[in-house]
C-alpha cells in the first residue's frame, strides 16, 4: 500500500483545505473587506493584515455562521471587532472636528458641481473614523442603518447622529465656497 | 412642516429608511422648496461620488488571498471520519438521486421565472453586440429594497407597469457593458418584458446622452423594428427590451417617460 490513504478498509485520516464555503466567502468579499479596511486604517499593509485576521477568525468560528444568512454583514461584523481591538480610540492620521451645528443651517449650494475622485475620497478620509465606518456602510456597502448598527456594534440612534454629522462635513468640505446660511421657514 | 425638518430626515430619505407617509411629505416640500431640493440633490451628488470614488478604486488582493489561504489551519475532512464503504454506498446514493431529479425536470420543466429564461432575456440584449454579462452577486432583500431606492424613478416605472397589468416576475442586477444594471422582468399574456435601469447621476456620465451610456442605437434598432425603447431621466437610463412588437413597447415607452422623468 506504501504512501495509499486507504488502510484496512479505512480512509486514513487526513489534512484538508477549507471547503469550498469558505473558499466562496474568500473569493466573494475579500475585495469589499479590503476596500473598506482601506479606507478605514488608510495604510495598505494594515489593511491587508485588518482581512487576513478577520479571515481566521470567521474561519475559526465558521461553524457558527448559518448559511443563507448575509455572509456580507457577518464578516463586516468581525472586522470591526478586529479593528476595534488593533485601534482602540486611536484614530490614525488627523481628522476634522465634527459637530453639529444644528439643524436650523441649510447651506445654501449651487447646483450640484462635479466631484472628482480625488477630492471626495480626500474629503472621507478627514472624517473620523467612526462617521467614516458609518458612511462606507450605509453609503457605499449600503447596508440598512439595522445592519449597520449591528456590524459596527452601536446602538441605531448613533448610526444615524454619524451619518446626519458625516454627510454635513462632507458637504462643507466639497461644496463650493458655500456659507452655512441660516435659514427658516 | 419646515425646512429644519426636512434637512433633519434628509439622510433617511436618501437612504429609503423613512415611512411613506414621510417620504410624501418631504416631495411635497421638495416641490416647493428650491433651497432644500438644491442640498438633496447636492447631497446626492456626493454620496453617488463617493460610491464612485470607492467602488472603482483599483485594489490587488491577488497576494492577500494568497496569504490567507496560506494562513489559514487545515482541519479534519468529513470523508476521513467514515469508512470508505460508508463514503461510497453515500456517494452512489446522492448520484441516484441527482439522476433522477435531472430525469424528472427533464420531462417536467420548471414553470414560472428560472435561469433559462433570464439567459433568453439577457440574449435579447446581447443580440444588439453586447459582451457576455459578468456574474454578479445578488444582494438580499434588504439590500435589493435599498438598492432600488438609489435608482430614482423605478418606483414610478413599477407603478405605472402594474396598471397597465404587467405582472413583475423577477428583479436582479445585471452586469452588461461592464456597469450595473438594476433588470426587472415583467410578463403579460404570455410574453416577457426586461426593463434595464441604470444610475446616470453619476458626475461622470452626468452630461453624456442616453445613447452613448445605454450603448444602445435607438434609431438602428427602430428602423430594424426591434423591440427597444431608451429613455432617460435626470438620475436614471430605462431601457425596455422584450417579445412584444416595437410598436407597442414604444407607447409603453412613452407611457412610462413621463413617470421617470417626473421623479
Amino acid at each position: 500500500m506504501g504512501d495509499s490513504p486507504v488502510r484496512g478498509g479505512e480512509v486514513k485520516l487526513f489534512e484538508s483545505r477549507p471547503g469550498a464555503e469558505f473558499e466562496a466567502l474568500i473569493d466573494t468579499h475579500m475585495d469589499v473587506l479590503l476596500r473598506s479596511a482601506l479606507r478605514l486604517t488608510r495604510n495598505h499593509e494594515e489593511a491587508e493584515d485588518v482581512v487576513q485576521e478577520t479571515y481566521l477568525r470567521a474561519w475559526k468560528y465558521f461553524h457558527r455562521f448559518e448559511p443563507g444568512t448575509n455572509a456580507r454583514a457577518w464578516l463586516f461584523r468581525i472586522m470591526f471587532n478586529v479593528i476595534n481591538q488593533r485601534y482602540g480610540d486611536r484614530q490614525p492620521g488627523e481628522s476634522v472636528s465634527i459637530e453639529d451645528s444644528g439643524l436650523d443651517q441649510v447651506l445654501a449650494c449651487a447646483p450640484p458641481p462635479s466631484i472628482s475622485t480625488w477630492e471626495v475620497m480626500d474629503a472621507l478620509d478627514k472624517l473620523p473614523t467612526d462617521y467614516r465606518a458609518v458612511m462606507m456602510m450605509v453609503v457605499v456597502e449600503e447596508f440598512s442603518y439595522k445592519e449597520a448598527a449591528e456590524i459596527l456594534d452601536v446602538p441605531l440612534g448613533t448610526v444615524m447622529s454619524r451619518l446626519h454629522r458625516g454627510r454635513q462635513a462632507l458637504r462643507t468640505l466639497l461644496l463650493p465656497k458655500s456659507v452655512a446660511m441660516p435659514r427658516r421657514n | 412642516m419646515d425646512c429644519n425638518w426636512v434637512i433633519s430626515k434628509m439622510g433617511e430619505y436618501i437612504d429609503g429608511e423613512l415611512g411613506e407617509h414621510d417620504v410624501i411629505d418631504i416631495r411635497s416640500h421638495l416641490q416647493k422648496c428650491g433651497n432644500c431640493s438644491e442640498l438633496v440633490t447636492a447631497q446626492k451628488t456626493i454620496d453617488q461620488s463617493l460610491r464612485t470614488a470607492v467602488l472603482t478604486a483599483p485594489i490587488n488582493s491577488a497576494d492577500l488571498r494568497i496569504r490567507v489561504r496560506n494562513a489559514l489551519p487545515t482541519r479534519k475532512s468529513f470523508l476521513g471520519l467514515v469508512s470508505w464503504k460508508f463514503a461510497s454506498a453515500a456517494i452512489v446514493t446522492v448520484a441516484l438521486v441527482i439522476f433522477g431529479l435531472a430525469a424528472y425536470r427533464h420531462y417536467h420543466p420548471a414553470v414560472g421565472p428560472s435561469d433559462a429564461l433570464y439567459a433568453d432575456l439577457v440574449d435579447d440584449y446581447l443580440d444588439h453586440g453586447r459582451p457576455a454579462p459578468a456574474d454578479i452577486v445578488q444582494p438580499d432583500e434588504n439590500r435589493m429594497k435599498r438598492i432600488m431606492a438609489r435608482y430614482e424613478g423605478v418606483e414610478k416605472v413599477m407603478e405605472s407597469m402594474q396598471q397597465q397589468n404587467y405582472t413583475l416576475i423577477e428583479r436582479r442586477l445585471c452586469s452588461l457593458d461592464k456597469t450595473t444594471f438594476l433588470h426587472l422582468i415583467y410578463t403579460k399574456d404570455g410574453k416577457y418584458l426586461s426593463v434595464f435601469f441604470k444610475r446616470v447621476d453619476n458626475p461622470v456620465l452626468k452630461d453624456t446622452p442616453t445613447e452613448t451610456i445605454a450603448n444602445i442605437s435607438l434609431h438602428e434598432c427602430i428602423e430594424r423594428g426591434q423591440a427597444v425603447a431608451a429613455l432617460q431621466g435626470p438620475h436614471s437610463v430605462l431601457l425596455l427590451i422584450g417579445e412584444f412588437p416595437g410598436r407597442e413597447l414604444r407607447n409603453l415607452a412613452n407611457s412610462t417617460a413621463p413617470s421617470l422623468s417626473a421623479a
